[in-house]
Formats: structure tokens, sequence, C-alpha cells
């Protein structure tokens, strides 16, 4: 299989999964074999798209010009396929918990639910996938439709509230920032193919580049970033198998691969010329790292527990974006394959949870670790991985955010050197900018181990319920398995921290 | 041989537009069988249709029937109110007998088919006399269409009586209007206007801006679309169906006739003409977007989404830039196929069409719920859709001459669409249908929701026809001008 084919097949995976889902809509167990099939399927063509990207195919597919200078067309890139990658991997063992949990629930509308995930998925691949700026917001906007269905599929006033709040967050930051900003960059006569010397390089004076990254980074409003974040936490009303799609497999993935494919791609050496923006985009990251996680601490019910871990992690990548050099991109990059699994970890840990012992509340979780020892041990290891405890791969883009911010800071002089005049004060106040970010995210890591720590402690260490369950973990093996699996892959992304980086270094040695 | 041929065919094509709903018109008339000349009146607008989209293809001049001109803003005009003029034909198969009951059903076909006769000779006028005059036999035959209605609903009289005395007085302005310009420029033809460059004076300035009053009045602008609102909230819904979709196209392109003659003239006049438009322009934009927040009835959202389009488009004239006035053809074409959709969709529903009688309406009949909801999109801009592209290309337009605040007032648009549309969407699907009433299917109102739904999705994934088409009409503005 050559590149064209396996981005092709890539696409096509998830597509048919759709398909599938809603064509076989019965016998159910046909239906949900062929959706765990085309999602290996969806996860295994992007793996061999990486050693593609590695011997450096850029493989560009064009599949319409519907302007005489648009097209919409895909092409490879490191940041695309390793999301898309992380995307499919994750989709495999979501759509096997998904099918075990929509059983032992008694889901009424299966079909629908693994239809709009598929869908959800396809448009999140695209978007990583995408090869210019209009195919990415073509599916960035479909993404945003296509998920929709999953934030009100349980019904109901609470269902349809979210998803307004949804519709209008999301939809609105897309036309009201994202659509001229891309407009905005046509006509400064850019082509909006992606470039490894950015789009705008050269072409922008500093306040158009300020202007246009603030437009950027809000306009993704699937990266959660506040003010424009409300969305995630008031989706949490979404089933559990559709808050694994809107945190760890399509929703929030995608946007910030998005965001980090502009910040590469478009900008690129054009970041320099957006410094105040960035710095203070920086800043407004790392806050929301420290304030998200401390909003975690105030939430009881562990969906929206989730949802504020979710806004934290993915501040972290835009902190990294907006750091803008090669440590911090690594670092960004890094940091969206380890909250993806961690968090899919734990969302279907804790779906088990809800099927099992129909428990969402914190409180009531005490102790039900010795009950469910496989579904907890996959709390243990998704919460350790988030926190950034080393040597868990979640620990290593704290440090290199930390480390890049510090790099930055004392790039003209030491601390010593801004008192005795060498330095000036513009440089010193950026300097401190950088520092104060390094310095929240550190602060991040205590604030997320107080909301995530306890909760896994004591649910392991506990006093246990009075009716344990005679079957080990209480779950069936289907749902047990994917959590062990995400798990365990958790873990072993120790693995995979140098390899990436070994895979990342031509992106950073480039010119 | 071949390019005589298709000359030869371009002439017939034009012919066939102004001829088939003008025989059509004259033997409903004449007949009395709603059925038969309802058969008659599809085959011609089938032919019409056809007619419509040869006459898109290439630029040049090609005369019409009547003294008219097909240039290249009727050749991008033709198509859509030559295809929307169709679509509202075949609509009338089930709609004329349902609005104004059997015995009258013949009346409201022939009136459609004059309107229809009378809104493409607009679209092919190049003399503001003849463009008067086509446009008033239009709406005055729109007028009676409207009062048809009275069988279903009595208020559709006055509604029909107040589109009578505005778009009434509309045509008494124009007529002002264009005789100062010809007593200003010495002769009516749009085109000796242009470059009668030593006669621009008050009177021509006066007529060009009652003639611009009068083009807004007919294409819905705010605040000079009072009449809009009632009528289509009340009157005959193929009379609203008609209107919206094929008499504001037809106002609409008129209006760019008229900005472009005046931008040619490079003088005071055309940045004053400019400067109204676009003063015009942005008030019916920001009027229409909130009313349409505000509305409760599904027609009458149409109605004012449809005066903050006819401000966007008026914004994009203004620009008296050829980007402009491809990116306003664009606009009219979406704005066309938005109406189609959500008119056609809700043609559907009997009696008056509040927002709440959309619940679940995407469930009980999938093809209107689909075109409403392709509708919906595309007044969002919502990628691939045609919308979209319109939007886009209006806001390029705007931000290459430098008008920040006109792409600014576009996006505030397309967030308010985000409102009332996406209020829209959620009904259709997300809410629970009326379980009592029974799923709904109206073979001749098919047309009109089809040609919504695809031709938006497919413009959406390629619109360089359209652009083409669009392109040599703004290319007009530059080649006059030379």
């Amino acid at each position: 299989l050559n590149a064209e084919t396996l981005l092709l097949v890539t696409l096509a995976a998830p597509a048919a999964r759709a398909i599938a889902a809603i064509a076989v809509a019965r016998p159910s167990w046909l239906r949900d074999s062929l959706n765990i099939a085309l999602a290996t399927v969806q996860g295994v063509a992007p793996l061999m798209l990486l050693k593609e990207v590695a011997r450096g195919e850029v493989a560009p597919i064009v599949l319409a010009a519907p302007m005489p200078d648009m097209t919409f067309a895909f092409a490879l890139e490191p940041v695309g396929v390793i999301t898309a990658s992380v995307c499919g991997l994750l989709s495999a063992a979501h759509s096997l918990h998904t099918a075990a949990y929509m059983r032992a629930i008694h889901e009424p509308a299966p079909a629908r639910l693994q239809t709009f995930i598929a869908l959800s998925s396809l448009m999140a691949t695209g978007v990583a996938l995408s090869a210019n700026l209009f195919t990415l917001f073509v599916l960035h906007q479909a993404l945003i439709l296509a998920s929709v269905p999953l934030v009100m599929h349980a019904g109901g006033e609470a269902s349809r509230r979210a998803a307004r709040t949804y519709i209008s967050v999301l939809l609105g930051a897309a036309f009201g920032l994202l659509f001229p900003a891309i407009v905005w960059t046509h006509a400064l006569g850019a082509d909006l193919t992606f470039r490894a010397d950015g789009i705008l390089s050269g072409r922008v004076q500093p306040w158009v580049a300020n202007v246009l990254l603030m437009l950027f980074v809000f306009g993704y409003a699937t990266a959660a970033l506040p003010p424009l974040h409300r969305w995630l936490a008031e989706a949490s009303v979404a089933p559990f198998p559709a808050l694994g799609a809107l945190h760890a497999l399509a929703v929030v993935p995608a946007g910030c691969a998005a965001l980090l494919k502009t910040t590469l791609y478009v900008f690129g050496p054009a970041m320099a010329q957006a410094g105040l923006a960035a710095r203070a985009l920086l800043l407004l990251a790392a806050a929301t790292m420290c304030m998200a996680a401390l909003n975690a601490l105030a939430k009881q019910d562990i969906r929206e527990r989730l949802a504020y871990s979710t806004i934290a992690q993915a501040a972290a990548v835009t902190a990294g974006a907006m750091l803008a050099m090669p440590a911090a991109t690594y670092a960004a990059i890094l940091q969206i394959v380890a909250y993806c699994f961690a968090t899919l970890a734990l969302i279907i840990a804790f779906a088990n949870v809800r099927a099992v012992a129909e428990r969402t509340q914190i409180a009531d979780m005490q102790g039900l670790g010795r009950q469910m020892p496989w579904t907890f041990s996959a709390v243990a290891i998704g919460a350790v991985s988030i926190i950034g405890l080393p040597p868990l791969a979640g620990a290593w883009p704290k440090l290199w955010l930390m480390e890049a911010s510090a790099e930055l800071a004392f790039a003209r002089g030491d601390v010593f050197s801004w008192f005795n005049g060498a330095v000036a004060l513009s440089t010193i106040a950026n300097s401190l900018s950088w520092l104060a970010a390094g310095a929240l995210a550190a602060l991040s890591t205590i604030a997320t181990f107080a909301y995530l720590a306890p909760l896994a402690a004591k649910a392991l260490v506990g006093e246990p319920p009075p009716h344990m369950s005679a079957r080990p973990d209480g779950a069936s093996i289907f749902m047990a398995g994917p959590v062990a699996l995400t798990g365990v892959a958790t873990l072993a992304l120790i693995l995979l921290v140098d390899p990436l980086y070994d895979f990342l270094l031509p992106m950073f040695s480039q010119p | 041989v071949i390019a005589v041929s298709l000359e030869d065919l371009r002439e017939a094509s034009a012919a066939i537009m102004l001829v088939g709903p003008l025989v059509g018109a004259l033997t409903a008339f004449a007949l009395g069988s709603h059925r038969a000349v309802w058969s008659l009146a599809c085959v011609l607008a089938f032919a019409v249709a056809l007619a419509s989209l040869q006459l898109a293809t290439g630029g040049g001049f090609v005369s019409a029937p009547l003294g008219l001109q097909v240039d290249s803003i009727s050749g991008a005009a033709a198509p859509i109110v030559g295809v929307a003029g169709a679509v509202c034909v075949f609509a009338a198969g089930w709609l004329a007998p349902s609005d104004s009951g059997r015995r009258t059903a013949s009346v409201a076909l022939a009136l459609l088919q004059l309107a229809w006769f009378g809104w493409i000779g607009a679209a092919f006028s190049n003399d503001v006399f003849s463009l008067f005059a086509f446009l008033e036999l239009g709406w005055l035959s729109a007028c009676g269409l409207a009062a048809l209605g009275l069988e279903r609903d009595r208020a559709a009289a006055p509604a029909a009586f107040r589109q009578l005395v505005w778009c009434g007085a509309a045509g008494v302005a124009f007529a002002c209007g264009a005789a100062l310009v010809q007593h200003a420029a010495g002769s009516s033809d749009l085109a000796e206007i242009a470059n009668a460059r030593g006669a621009r004076d008050r009177a021509s300035a006066a007529g060009f801006a009652l003639m611009i009053a009068a083009l807004a009045t007919w294409a819905l602008a705010a605040p000079l679309h009072a009449w809009g609102g009632a009528l289509f909230g009340r009157a005959a819904r193929l009379a609203s169906l008609a209107i919206a979709s094929v008499g504001v196209a037809a106002a609409l392109t008129g209006l760019a006739r008229i900005s472009l003659a005046a931008a040619i003239s490079e003088t005071s006049l055309s940045r004053g003409v400019s400067v109204g438009l676009a003063a015009l322009g942005a008030l019916s934009l920001a009027i229409g977007s909130l009313q349409a927040v505000g509305a409760r009835d599904l027609r009458r959202l149409v109605c004012y989404a449809g005066a903050a389009q006819a401000g966007a488009i008026m914004i994009a004239l203004a620009l008296g830039e050829p980007a402009g006035h491809a990116a306003a053809f664009m606009n009219i074409a979406s704005q066309t196929l938005i109406a189609l959709g959500l008119l056609g969709g809700a043609a559907m529903l009997e009696g008056r069409a509040p927002l709440v009688v959309l619940d679940g309406f995407g469930r009980r009949a999938p093809v209107a719920g689909a075109a409403i909801a392709v509708a919906a999109l595309g007044l969002i801009g919502a990628p691939l859709t045609l919308g979209f592209w319109s939007r886009w290309r209006l806001i390029e337009a705007a931000l290459a001459s430098g008008w920040w605040w006109a792409a600014a007032m576009s996006i505030g648009a397309s967030l308010a669409a985000v409102f009332y549309a996406g209020r829209l969407l959620e009904r259709l699907y997300a809410r629970a249908e009326e379980s009592t009433t029974p799923r709904t299917w109206r073979a001749s109102l098919a047309p009109a929701h089809i040609v919504a739904i695809v031709a938006a999705i497919a413009f959406g994934f390629n619109a360089q026809p359209l652009w083409r088409a669009a392109g040599l009409a703004g290319e007009l503005l530059a080649g006059i001008g030379r």
C-alpha cells in the first residue's frame, strides 16, 4: 500500500463505520463487529502512515476544487499523522467498549450514537490530515455539526440546553473569529496550503500577525481555551461514549491539532511578529491549566470533573504552541498523545462504574476499587499520567514546557543581569511573562494532583461497599478489557517518548 | 459553425425564456381547467429552466425579443430567475388550488406566470423604462396572486393591499427617478447613462436615489420591507414563494444594473450612489438580522433573513468593484436557494407557521425538513453550502477594498444567523414530533425541495460555474468602463 492509498484508507475507515452503523443497524452483533473491525483499520492505517512520513512522503490528495484558488485536499505531515494515529488507535478500544457499554445500560439508540461518534472521528481525522486552511475549516465546522447529536443524545431539556451552548460557542467562534481569520489570510494574497515555512511568513505586519493569532486561537474554540470553554463543561450531560469522543477521540484533539498546525504551518517564523499576542495567550493558557484544575476540584460529578481536567490539559497544548520553539512544540505534540490516552482511560473506566455501580458522584466511589480492580487500576494509571508524575508520558510535556519557558526567559541574560541595567525593561517583562507561565504550569500539576490522586486512592484503599459483585470487576470482559488496554497503553507511552522525538526531529531541523 | 450554432441557441434560449411564461399565462387565463393548464405550464417551465441554464454559459451580448438584450448580468441572473420560477410553477400544482380554491387555481397559475414573465423581462432590461415596466408588471401580478390567498386566510387581503401600497409607491418613485435620469443623461439606456459623463447634476442624483429606493423596496431591504412580513405570514404561500425566490432576485439584478451604471461614471454621483447603497445595505443587514433573531414565525423569519441578505448584497454592490459585483451575484443565487428551501419547506404547513410547528418536522417530512435544514445552514454560511462561498467572496471583496466595517457586519450577520437558523435546526431534529401529525409528502413541492438541497450543496462542493458567471457579470463593470 502506498502513502496515498493509506491516507485514503485512514479517511475512508471512519466514513465506512458511520455508513455501516446506519445501514446495518440490526442485528446488533453485526453492527458492533463491523464497527470494531473498521475502527481497528482506522487505528492501523495511520500507524503505517507514520513510516511514510518518516520517509518524507507528503502524498497530497485533492478531492475537489470548489473555487479556482481553493482545493479540498489532504496531505501528510507529522502533527496530523500523529493526531490521526492517536484518534484511530483509541477509536479501536473505544468502539469495543462502546458496544459493550451500550448493551450493559440497554442504550435505546445505539446505532445513532455509533454513527455520530464515527462521523466525529472522520471529521477529526480530516482536520488532522487537511492540507490547507480551507479544508481544515470545512472539516472543523463539519466536526462541530457532527458532534452536536452526541451532546443531545440523552434527550431532555438539559441536553438541549447543553447543545445550544455547544452550537453557539463553537459555531459562533468559528464564524465570528476563525472564518474572518482565514478570509483575511487569503486576502493577504496568501495561498492557503500549509507550508513548513509558514503561509504568513514575510506577508504580515506585526499588528496583523497579533490580531490574526488571536482570531485563530479563539476561533478554534474546540481547543477549549477560556473564555470559550463552557461548551465542554456543559456537554457533561452526554453519555460516556459520547464524552470519549468529545474529550479524547475527536473534538478537543482536533482543536488542539488545528491550533498546532496553524502556528506551525500558517504562522511559522511569523510567530515572532505575533509575540505580544503569543505571550498573552501563553499566560492565559498557563493560568487556565491552574484554574481549570482548581475548578475540577470543586466538581463532585465525575463527568464535570473530567471536563475541567480536559480543559486544563488542552490548555497545555495551547501553551506549547504559543511558546513557538522546538522543545515546546514537541511538548505540545506529546501532550496531545499523552492526555488523549489517559483521558480516554479515565472516561471509559468511569463509564464502567456508571454501568455496573450506577455511580457518577465522586463521594460514592470510595472503596469501589476493591470491587473493580481492573477499572480502578486504569483510573490510577490515567490519573498519574494526567497529573504529570514521572516516568509516565504525561510528565514530559509539562517538564519540557517549563524548560522551554525558562530557556526563553533567560535567553538574553540571567536574573543577575536584569538588575545591572544590561537588559532592557521590555525584555525583562517578556522574561517575567515566560517565567510566570512556567511557574503556573508547575502549579497546575499540584492542583491536578489534588483533584485526581485522592479520588483514585480512596477508591482503591477505602472501605469496600457492602455488596460486592461475584464477577471480577463487576463488568463484562468487553468493558473491562478496553479499560485495561488503554491503561496499559497509557503506561507504555513511556517507551514512545524518545522515538517520538526522533520522529519529529526532521521537522525541527528544517530551516 | 459551432460558434454560430451556439450563438443561435443562446438567442433562441432568450426568446424561450420570455415567450414560455407569457404563453403559459395566456393559456391559463383562456382555459379554466387547472390540471390541464398546469401540465402545459410545467412543460413550458421546464423548457424555460433549460434555456436559462443555456444562457448562463458564455458571455457577450445576445439580442432577445421585445428589444431586450442579454449581457453578462442577464446571463448570471437568467438561471436564478429561470430555475426558481420554474420550480414555483411546479409547486403551483398543489399550492394554487390549496391557497386559492379549485375555481381560481388557474387564475393563480396565470398570475404567477405573468409575474415570472415580468421578472425575467426585468432581468434582461438594460433600459430604465423597460426595467420599470417589467418590474411593475411582475409586482402587480404578484399582488393579485397574494390576494388570492383570501380563500385560506382572510388576513391575506390586507397583506396584499399593503403590498400594493408599498410596491405602488415604489413604482411611482422608480418612474420619477427614471424620468429624472433620462432628462439629465438624454437617454434611458443604462449603458449610455453610464457613459454620459458630462450630464451629472442634482436631477440625475435624485433620479438614481429614487430608483435605488424603489428597487430596495421590491428587494425587501429593511427598513423598506414593512409589507413583506405580513405578506409572507398571511398571504398565499405561492405568492410568498415566488416573490422571495424570483421577484427579489429580479429586483436585486435591477439594482446591480443601476449601481453598475453609477459606478462606471467614476464621478461624485458614483460616490454618492456607493455611500447610499452602503448605508441602506448596512441598515438592512442590521435590522433584518435583529428582526430574524426575534421572529417567531418561519415565513416572517424568511422575510427578515432576506432583508439581511439583501443588505449584504447592497453592500457588495456599493463596493463598485468587479469583485463586489461578482460577490453580489453569488449572494443573489444563495438567497434564492435559501428562500426556495425555507418557503418551499414551509409550504407543506397549512395555515400559519409559528416556529413551534417545526418540532420534529424533520422526521415527519424528511425531504422538506432537509430543504429547510440546508437553507438554514446556508443562512449561517456553513461550509459546503453556497451560502459559505457567497459570504466568503463578500468578505474578501470588502477586505480588498478596505471596508473593514462591511466585513465585520457580514460576520455579525453570520453570528446572528447561527442563533436564528440554529433554532430552526434544533426544532427540526432535536424536538419531539407531534405524534398526531401524519407524515407528509407533496410531489409538486418536491422540485423546490430538491433544487434547494442539491443546488446549495453542489455549489458548495463546486462553485466554479457560478463564480465564472458571477465573475463575467462583475467584469462588465471594468469592460464598459473602458
